[in-house]
C-alpha cells in the first residue's frame, strides 16, 4: 500500500503533512508548490515512495514527476528561453555516524570547524549541480529537462518526466534530503538559471525539500538539539549538548562561541531543533536574519517521541521525568504541560540531561539530547586587550590584560590556544590565572607573554569568577579569535570596492569605488518594503579608509562587511581566480534597468550573492577573490568537505567599545552576513539598546583570512582592521573616505580627525606594571607617544608605530613602584594629523595605584546592585574620616572608547558627591544611550565605570585610596558593597 | 411658453454645444486626466511596493492603473457638460438637452458614468490611503509607532474612502441634472456651497485626502519625471519615500550625476520639484508636525528671535529624538522661524550687550551642559564659586578663554542662573523633555 502525503506551501508542511501521512486516500503525491517562484511560479508532484526511503550505494533512483511551471509572465527581455530543468539534489543531512552535517548552507548550525574549533557558516547563493555546471553539487542527484520551442515559452508548461539519480558506489553513507529546483536554460548563457531568481526576493525562499533518503547503513541520527534556545543572553542563543562538542556547533553572530551563562531564574526546558528551526537559534543581530529560515521542512512528527530530563545542579540532582512531544509552535517543538520546569535561581554550574527520541513520517527514530552545562551567574563583563576578532602580526605578544566590570577581585583565567601555520599537532597552550586586583584590573605579571612567532591561527578564552559575599556566582567569558599574519603578507586580505551607485553592471565604475561621497542618501520607506536597488556599503578596500554610515532609527543604513583577497603571484591569482570563476550569473532583477534586455554577467567572481558585488574574472588583475574553499571534484567544498583541495575561511569580529556588533567565521559570499545600524538589538548586550548606534559611535571591523592550500602544502593568512563612524542622519550619504578628510567624531566641541582608544583610569596596585598601547582610529599605522608622569613627578616616555592593523603597543613599561596618580598623555600622529583620547581636552588622563592591601577608608552609599531612574540619574556620595587633611578627589568617568569626565576637586568637609545625570551627559556626548528612541521611553543601555582615588594627609602622612563603581544599563554596581555582604562600606580609619 | 423658449434656444445653433464638449473634452485633459494619472502613478508605487512581498503578482497593475486613468471620465464629462449646458440654459444661451429627459435615459446615462466610477473608487481609495499615509508619517515621532500606523491607514482608509468617493460622485451627479423647478441663481450657488462644506467636514477622510491632493495638484515636473525616471528603476520608486526638500534636492542631483540622466538644469528642478509636491513638506508644514503638536496655538506668543537663537532652540529639542528632528529638518523649521519670526537684531526686550553675554554663555556652555539643570544646582552660587566652576570648566574645554573672559562669563553666569523665568526665556527647551506632547 502507498501513502501518499501532501506539501501545500512548506510553512504549513507539517499540518498537511501529518494529516497526509495517516493514509488520506486523496491526496496523491509530494506537490512541491513553489509560490516565490513569482514571475515564474512552478509546482512539481512527486510519488512519495518513488523517492526511495532507502538506497544503497551504487543504486539509480527514479523519480517520477509532474511539473506545472507557468512560464506566461516570459517576455524577451529574459533572453531566449531554451528549455526547462526539473533538478533534484541531495544535501547529506546525517553522516554513516548518525551525525549531523550542512549543506551548502550552514544556517544556525555547522559541523565544519576551523583549525580552533569554531563552527564555520556559510549561506550560499544559488544551489550549483554537478550535473549542470560540473561543480559545487552533491553525489546524490538527477536531471531532466524539457525542451521549449522558440516563440513558445511565455506559456503554462505541464509535463511529466523522470528523474533518475545515480548514486556513485563511493557515495558517503548517510541520510539525503533531496532538495528540488526548476532551472532554465537560456540561449547564450553558460549556466542554466534558477527560475526563483528571476524573482525579486531571492535569498528568502523556503527549501523545497523531500523526504530524507537513507543510503547505505548509516547509524540512528542524532539530532542536535538545543537548550536555553529563546533565552539570549550576551549575544548567545541556546547550546547544544557536550556530546555533540566537535561534531556540530550553532554559530554565533554576537559573540564568539563560549560557555552559555544565564542569569539566576525559574526556567521551563525544552529542546529545540536548530536544523529545522534556525532562526530562533542565532541571538539577534538585527539585519540579514532573514535569509536564515523561521522553520525548514521535514517530515518528523512532532507529536511522536518523548524526553527525559535529569537537572544536576548546586543544589542536587532532580530527576524531572519523562515528557511527550506534543508539536511545534513557531520556535520550535513542544512538551506536554510547557515543558520541564526547573528553579534555576541557586548559582553556579548545571549539567542537565536531557535526552530523547522523534519519529519521522515513516516511523524512523531520531535520537536527540544529550548533556548540556549552563552556568547560573550574574554576569561579569570585560574590558580587554585582545578584542574579538583581534588579528595579530607575526611576532606579537598575546596582551592579557583584563579589566572586570562591575570590578571584582575576581578569580580569572587566560587560555590561549595558538595554532602555527593552523597545525593542530603544533599547538601551544598558554594559560595565565589569578586574582583581579580589588578594583577588577587583571594581567599577568612575571609570567611570559606568549608570542606568536609564526603565522597561525589564535583562539583566546577570558573566564572570570567570582563569588560575592552572599554566596552568589558572578560569571563572564568572552572568546576571541583571529588569525596571525605575516609581516609580508602573499595573500592580502582588504575590503570590497563599493558601487557608486546601484550596480549598473555595464558601467564603468561598476566595482572600482574605493572611496566616495555622497554615495546614496538612505531615508525611510513609509510603504512596507524597501526595495533592495540600493546595495549595501562594504568595509573599505583600503583598512586606512573609514566608512561613514548615517543612524536614522529606521531600517535604512546598513553595513555589510564583505571582504576579499588577492595575490601578487599572478600563478596563485590564475589559479584562484580559475577556481572561483562563474561563467555565467543571472544580475538580480532589482539591479537589473527598468527597461531593456536583462543582464546576464559573464565570467565573473562572486564576493556576495546578495549585496551585489562581482567582479570580471580577469587572470591578469583581478584583486578581489572571494575567500572560499576549493573541492576536489564537483562535490560542494561546504557540503563535502572531506577532500578540499583548499580550505578557506574568514575570522570577522566588528566590535563597538565595549561588545561584539557581529561575530561570524565564515566563508565568502555568506549571504546575509550585515547588520543594521539602527535599531539593532545587537544579541542582547550590555553597552547598547535597541537604539542600535547613535550618531558618535565607532566600530572597528577586525578580521583575518585563513587560506590552507592542501594541493601545494601551503597556508596564507592576512589580517585586516578598518573603522566605521557612525554620523548623524542628516540627510547625507554614506561615505567612504581617506584619513583627515572628514572628523570621525566631534565632541565637546572637539573634532578628531583620528585618535587613539584605550583603557584609561585604571586602578592598580604598587608592584603592577602599566603597559599602553591602544587602537588608532582609523586603522593607520600612526605614531603614537604617551607621556607617562609617576606620582614622584618622574617622566617616562613610551612610544609605539601602530602595525597596519592600527594597534599600537608602548615600548617602555612603566613599573609602578609608588602609589598615586600616574598621569598619562598620549598622542597619535599621522601625516600632519593629530589625535588623542576622545573625551579629554588634549589627550591627558591618568591610572592610579594603591599599596598593596591598603585599608580602605573611602566609603560610598548606594546599595551593591541598585537600579537608577534615567530621568534623575545617581548622586554617588563619597565620605572620609574628619582625621583626613588636604583631601583632594581625582575622578574619572569613562564609558568603553572614550572619556565622559573627568577631574580634581579639594572639597572641604568629609563629603562630596559626584552627580551622574544621564540626561546631562547626552547633550555632551550624543552616543550615550538615554531614551528609546522607538517609543520614547527613557532607557539606559551604555557600561560607564566611575573611578576615584583620593589623597590626602593624617598624622602619620599622605594616604591614599581608591573606589571604583560600574553602571550596566540602569543597573549601579558597588563592589565593596558587594564584598560585605549586600550592606554599605563601613567607615574604617586608614591606619 | 417654456416650449417655445426651448425652441429657441435650440434654433441658437451647434456653437454652443460644441463649445460646451470642447471645454468640458479640453478640461478632462488638462485637469481630470492630469489628476487621474497622478492616481495612477501612486496607484502603481503602491502596488509595485507590495509586491516586492514574494507572494503578489504584478500583471494586474497595468490594468488597474488604465482604469484609474479613465474610469472617472465619463463621470467627469457628464458632470462639466451637465453643469456647462445648466449655465447655458440659465444664461439662455442653449437649451439643456439633459433637461426633461425620461428616467431610462438617466438610468443609461448613470450606467455609464457611475459603473465605471464605481470600479475606479475602490482603486481610489487605496491611492486617498496612501496620500493620507503620507501625511501622517511626517508626524509621528517615534518609530516603533510608524509601521503600525501605516499599515492601518493602508487596511482601513480605503473602507471608508471607498463609499466616501462613490457618494460624492453620486452626489456630483444628482447635482449635475437640471431640476425641474430652476433655483434662484444665489441659491443655487449656497446650496452647491454648503453642501461641499458639509460633504468635507462629514466625510473626514476625503478631506484629510485633499490636504494632500491639493498639494500635489499642480506640483509640475510630472512629465519629466515620468520620461525620465523610470529608465533605470521602475518609476513609482521613489514615491516609496519621503524626504525633506534638501533630501529630494540631493537626490535627483545625484541621480543626474552618476547615471548620467539626460536632463538639464531646469528639468532637473522640475523633477526635484513634482517629487516635493509628492512626497515632501514645506517648512511651514513641517514646523506645524514638530512645533505645534505640543504649541498648538502658543507658537503666535512667540517673541522674535534671531535666526541663530532659532537655530539653537532647534538643536535643543533635537535631543528629544535626534530621527525626528535630524538636521535637514531643524533646518526646515529654522527657515520657518527665520522667516515668519525672527528679526537680525531681536534681544527679547533685553539690552543687546547683556543679551549677546548671555547667549556668549549659551554658546560656551551649551556644548556640554544643559543650564536649566545647572540652575538647579549652582542657583545660589557666589561670584567666587562661579569663577571657580568656570575656571574648572575652562580646563575642558578645547580653547582654554582668557582670563577676562573667565571673570566675564561667571559675572554672566551667575545673574542668569539666579533668574529662573529669564533662562526659560532665553532658552527654551534647555531644559531634557521627560515627557508632554502626544505620546506618538
Amino acid at each position: 500500500m502507498v501513502r501518499r502525503a501532501s506539501i501545500r506551501l512548506l510553512p504549513l508542511l507539517l499540518l498537511v503533512l501529518l494529516a497526509g501521512c495517516r493514509a488520506d486516500p486523496e491526496i496523491e503525491a509530494w506537490r512541491i508548490i513553489n509560490s516565490y517562484a513569482y514571475p515564474f511560479p512552478w509546482e512539481v508532484s512527486v510519488t512519495e515512495n518513488q523517492t526511495g526511503q532507502e538506497a544503497q550505494p551504487g543504486e539509480t533512483l527514479k523519480i517520477d514527476y509532474h511539473a506545472d511551471v507557468d512560464l506566461s509572465r516570459y517576455t524577451e527581455r529574459y533572453g531566449q528561453f531554451t528549455e526547462i530543468i526539473v533538478a533534484i539534489s541531495g544535501e547529506r543531512r546525517f553522516d554513516r555516524n548518525g551525525y549531523y552535517r550542512v549543506g551548502p548552507n550552514s544556517y544556525a548550525l555547522s559541523s565544519n570547524f576551523t583549525a580552533a574549533g569554531l563552527p564555520i557558516e556559510r549561506l550560499d547563493g544559488w544551489r550549483r549541480y554537478r550535473l549542470l555546471q560540473g561543480d559545487g553539487g552533491s553525489p546524490f542527484e538527477g536531471v531532466s529537462s524539457y525542451p521549449l520551442t522558440k516563440g513558445e515559452a511565455a506559456k503554462r508548461h505541464q509535463f511529466d518526466g523522470v528523474l533518475e539519480i545515480a548514486l556513485p558506489a563511493d557515495i558517503p553513507e548517510g541520510y539525503y534530503e533531496p532538495n528540488l529546483s526548476v532551472l532554465v536554460r537560456v540561449a547564450g548563457v553558460a549556466e542554466p538559471v534558477h527560475l526563483r531568481s528571476y524573482g525579486v526576493n531571492w535569498n528568502e525562499a523556503p527549501k523545497m525539500v523531500l523526504p530524507l533518503v537513507q543510503v547505505g547503513k548509516p547509524a540512528t541520527p542524532q539530532m542536535p538539539w538545543s537548550l536555553f534556545a529563546q533565552e539570549y543572553q550576551m549575544g548567545r542563543s541556546g547550546v547544544l549538548p557536550e556530546e555533540m562538542k566537535g561534531k556540530v556547533e550553532l554559530v554565533a553572530r554576537s559573540g564568539f562561541n563560549s560557555d552559555f551563562i544565564l542569569r539566576p531564574g525559574q526556567y521551563r526546558l525544552n529542546p529545540g531543533f536548530p536544523s529545522l528551526f534556525p532562526h530562533v537559534h542565532l541571538a539577534p543581530v538585527d539585519g540579514g536574519l532573514e535569509v536564515v529560515p523561521e522553520r525548514i521542512g521535514h517530515q518528523l512528527m512532532l507529536d511522536h517521541g518523548q524526553v527525559a530530563c535529569v537537572v544536576n545542579g548546586p543544589d542536587g540532582k532532580r530527576d524531572l521525568g519523562v515528557k511527550r512531544f506534543t508539536g511545534a509552535n513557531e520556535a520550535g517543538p513542544e512538551l506536554e504541560g510547557g515543558g520541564f520546569a526547573v528553579d534555576m535561581r541557586q548559582t553556579g554550574r548545571y549539567e542537565i540531561s536531557l535526552t530523547g527520541t522523534v519519529q519521522d513520517a515513516f516511523g524512523r527514530r531520531f535520537n536527540g539530547g544529550g548533556t548540556y552545562v549552563v552556568h547560573i551567574a550574574m554576569p561579569i563583563t570585560f574590558s580587554t586587550s585582545c578584542k574579538p576578532g583581534s588579528g595579530f602580526i607575526e611576532g606579537d605578544k598575546y596582551p592579557p590584560k583584563v579589566n572586570l566590570i562591575p570590578s571584582v577581585p575576581g578569580e580569572v583565567e587566560v587560555v590561549v590556544e595558538y595554532y602555527p601555520n593552523s597545525d593542530e599537532a603544533r599547538k601551544q597552550t598558554w594559560i595565565g590565572r589569578g586574582r583581579a586586583n580589588r578594583f577588577g584590573h587583571f594581567t599577568t605579571h612575571g609570567q611570559p607573554a606568549l608570542v606568536f612567532t609564526e603565522p597561525g591561527e589564535y583562539l583566546s578564552r577570558v573566564t572570570a569568577q567570582f563569588v560575592d559575599a552572599e554566596g552568589r556566582l558572578w560569571m563572564g567569558q568572552q572568546t576571541s579569535v583571529g588569525v596571525i599574519a605575516p609581516r609580508e603578507p602573499e595573500m592580502k586580505l582588504h575590503g570590497t570596492r563599493s558601487f557608486a551607485y546601484g550596480n549598473r553592471v555595464g558601467k564603468d565604475y561598476n566595482g572600482a569605488m574605493k572611496q566616495f561621497r555622497d554615495r546614496q542618501d538612505l531615508t525611510t520607506s513609509f510603504l512596507p518594503y524597501t526595495p533592495s536597488m540600493l546595495p549595501d556599503p562594504y568595509a573599505p578596500y583600503d583598512p586606512r579608509d573609514t566608512l561613514f554610515i548615517p543612524s536614522n532609527g529606521y531600517n535604512e543604513s546598513l553595513v555589510e562587511p564583505h571582504l576579499s583577497m588577492s595575490f601578487d603571484d599572478p600563478l596563485l591569482r590564475r589559479r584562484f581566480t580559475q577556481a572561483y570563476r562563474l561563467a555565467s550569473h543571472l544580475v538580480p532583477p532589482a539591479h537589473q534597468s527598468a527597461q531593456g534586455a536583462w543582464e546576464y554577467l559573464r565570467d565573473v567572481v562572486q564576493i556576495s550573492t546578495d549585496s551585489f558585488a562581482w567582479f570580471p574574472a580577469d587572470e591578469g588583475v583581478i584583486d578581489e577573490l572571494p575567500i572560499l574553499p576549493v573541492a576536489d571534484g564537483p562535490y560542494h567544498p561546504f557540503a563535502f568537505p572531506e577532500n578540499n583541495r583548499v580550505d578557506a575561511y574568514t575570522y570577522m569580529g566588528v566590535v563597538r567599545p565595549g561588545f561584539p556588533v557581529m561575530t561570524s567565521i565564515y566563508q565568502t559570499d555568506a549571504i546575509g552576513l550585515y547588520w543594521l545600524a539602527s535599531p539593532n538589538r545587537y544579541g542582547g548586550h550590555f553597552n547598547t539598546s535597541l537604539n542600535g548606534d547613535l550618531a558618535g559611535d565607532v566600530y572597528r571591523i577586525q578580521a583575518g583570512a585563513v587560506v590552507l592550500d592542501h594541493e601545494n602544502g601551503r597556508n596564507y593568512y592576512d589580517a585586516y582592521g578598518a573603522a566605521i563612524v557612525v554620523i548623524p542622519s542628516d540627510g547625507q550619504a554614506t561615505e567612504i573616505l581617506s584619513p583627515g578628510e572628514q572628523p570621525l567624531i566631534t565632541f565637546n566641541g572637539r573634532e578628531y580627525d583620528i585618535f587613539l582608544a584605550m583603557d584609561t583610569h585604571d586602578a592598580m596596585e604598587v608592584g603592577e606594571t602599566i603597559h599602553v598601547g591602544g587602537m588608532v582610529f582609523p586603522a593607520i599605522e600612526a605614531d603614537a607617544v604617551w607621556h607617562i608622569t609617576k606620582p614622584s613627578g618622574e617622566v617616562v616616555v613610551s612610544r609605539a608605530k601602530a602595525n597596519r592593523l592600527g594597534i599600537a603597543r608602548g615600548d617602555t613599561a612603566v613599573p609602578i613602584d609608588e602609589p598615586g596618580i600616574y598621569s598619562i598623555q598620549a598622542n597619535v600622529f599621522y601625516e600632519g594629523l593629530e589625535g588623542d583620547i576622545v573625551g579629554t581636552t588634549d589627550g591627558t588622563f591618568w591610572h592610579c595605584a594603591v599599596p598593596p592591601g591598603n585599608v580602605s577608608f573611602l566609603q560610598t552609599d548606594p546599595q551593591p546592585v541598585k537600579k537608577i531612574d534615567p530621568a534623575q540619574g545617581v548622586r554617588i556620595p563619597l565620605r572620609w574620616p574628619a582625621t583626613l587633611r588636604n583631601v583632594k578627589i581625582h575622578y574619572g568617568v569613562m564609558m568603553p572608547g572614550q572619556v565622559l569626565d573627568q577631574g580634581v576637586i579639594e572639597p572641604d568637609g568629609q563629603a562630596w558627591e559626584y552627580p551622574f545625570e544621564p540626561l546631562q551627559v547626552a547633550t555632551q556626548y550624543p552616543n550615550v544611550d538615554v531614551r528609546n528612541y522607538a517609543d520614547g521611553e527613557l532607557e539606559l543601555a551604555d557600561t560607564v565605570v566611575f573611578q576615584f582615588f583620593v589623597e590626602a594627609e593624617d598624622g602619620d602622612g599622605k594616604v591614599v585610596d581608591s573606589l571604583r563603581l560600574a553602571l550596566r544599563k540602569s543597573t549601579l554596581y558597588n563592589f565593596p558593597a558587594l564584598m560585605n555582604g549586600g550592606r554599605n562600606t563601613q567607615p574604617s580609619h586608614p591606619h | 411658453m417654456v416650449e417655445q423658449q426651448t425652441q429657441e434656444n435650440r434654433r441658437s445653433g451647434a456653437l454652443p454645444h460644441a463649445l460646451v464638449w470642447a471645454v468640458a473634452v479640453v478640461l478632462y485633459l488638462t485637469v481630470g486626466f492630469r489628476f487621474a494619472s497622478l492616481f495612477a502613478l501612486e496607484f502603481r508605487a503602491l502596488m509595485t511596493n507590495l509586491s516586492l512581498d514574494k507572494f503578489t503578482d504584478t500583471a494586474w497593475i497595468p490594468w488597474g492603473e488604465n482604469l484609474l486613468r479613465f474610469a472617472a471620465a465619463p463621470l467627469f464629462l457628464f458632470f462639466i457638460i451637465a453643469l456647462l449646458y445648466r449655465l447655458l440654459a440659465r444664461w439662455n444661451v442653449a437649451a439643456n438637452p439633459l433637461a426633461n429627459r425620461s428616467f431610462g435615459f438617466r438610468i443609461l446615462i448613470g450606467a455609464i458614468t457611475l459603473l465605471p466610477y464605481t470600479a475606479f473608487c475602490w482603486f481610489a481609495a487605496q491611492v486617498w490611503a496612501v496620500w493620507i499615509s503620507v501625511e501622517v508619517f511626517w508626524w509621528i515621532q517615534w518609530y516603533s509607532h510608524i509601521d503600525p500606523a501605516m499599515e492601518w491607514i493602508r487596511a482601513n482608509v480605503p473602507l471608508v474612502a471607498a463609499p466616501s468617493l462613490f457618494l460624492t460622485g453620486v452626489w456630483l451627479w444628482w447635482l449635475a441634472w437640471p431640476r425641474k423647478t430652476p433655483a434662484t441663481r444665489t441659491r443655487s450657488v449656497f446650496r452647491w456651497a454648503g453642501a461641499v462644506v458639509l460633504l468635507f467636514v462629514l466625510i473626514s477622510p476625503l478631506t484629510l485626502g485633499l490636504l494632500r491632493f491639493g498639494r500635489i495638484g499642480f506640483a509640475p515636473g510630472f512629465s519629466v519625471f515620468e520620461r525620465h525616471c523610470g529608465q533605470c528603476h521602475a518609476n513609482a520608486r521613489p514615491l516609496y519615500f519621503i524626504k525633506t526638500p534638501a533630501e529630494w534636492r540631493r537626490t535627483v542631483k545625484r541621480m543626474r550625476k552618476l547615471e548620467n540622466v539626460p536632463l538639464d538644469d531646469r528639468q532637473e528642478a522640475r523633477v526635484a520639484q513634482f517629487l516635493l509636491g509628492m512626497r515632501s513638506f514645506s517648512d511651514e508644514w513641517t514646523f506645524n508636525t514638530r512645533c505645534r503638536r505640543c504649541h498648538v496655538t502658543s507658537h503666535r506668543n512667540w517673541e522674535k528671535r534671531r535666526p541663530e537663537d532659532w537655530a539653537a532652540i532647534t538643536r535643543r529639542i533635537a535631543r528629544y529624538s535626534p530621527y525626528y528632528y535630524r538636521p535637514d529638518v531643524q533646518n526646515q523649521i529654522v527657515q520657518h522661524l527665520t522667516s515668519a519670526r525672527s528679526a537680525p537684531d531681536a534681544a527679547l526686550g533685553l539690552d543687546p550687550t547683556e543679551y549677546d553675554a548671555y547667549q556668549l554663555i549659551d554658546k560656551t556652555c551649551s556644548a556640554c551642559h544643559a543650564l536649566s539643570r545647572q540652575q538647579e544646582r549652582y542657583r545660589q552660587i557666589s561670584l567666587e564659586e562661579a569663577e571657580q566652576l568656570v575656571r574648572r570648566m575652562s580646563e575642558k574645554m578645547p580653547e582654554p578663554p582668557t582670563e577676562d573672559r573667565i571673570q566675564s562669563l561667571a559675572t554672566g553666569y551667575r545673574e542668569m542662573i539666579g533668574q529662573p523665568e529669564l533662562l526659560r526665556r532665553l532658552f527654551p527647551h534647555d531644559e531634557p523633555v521627560l515627557s508632554g506632547g502626544p505620546s506618538w
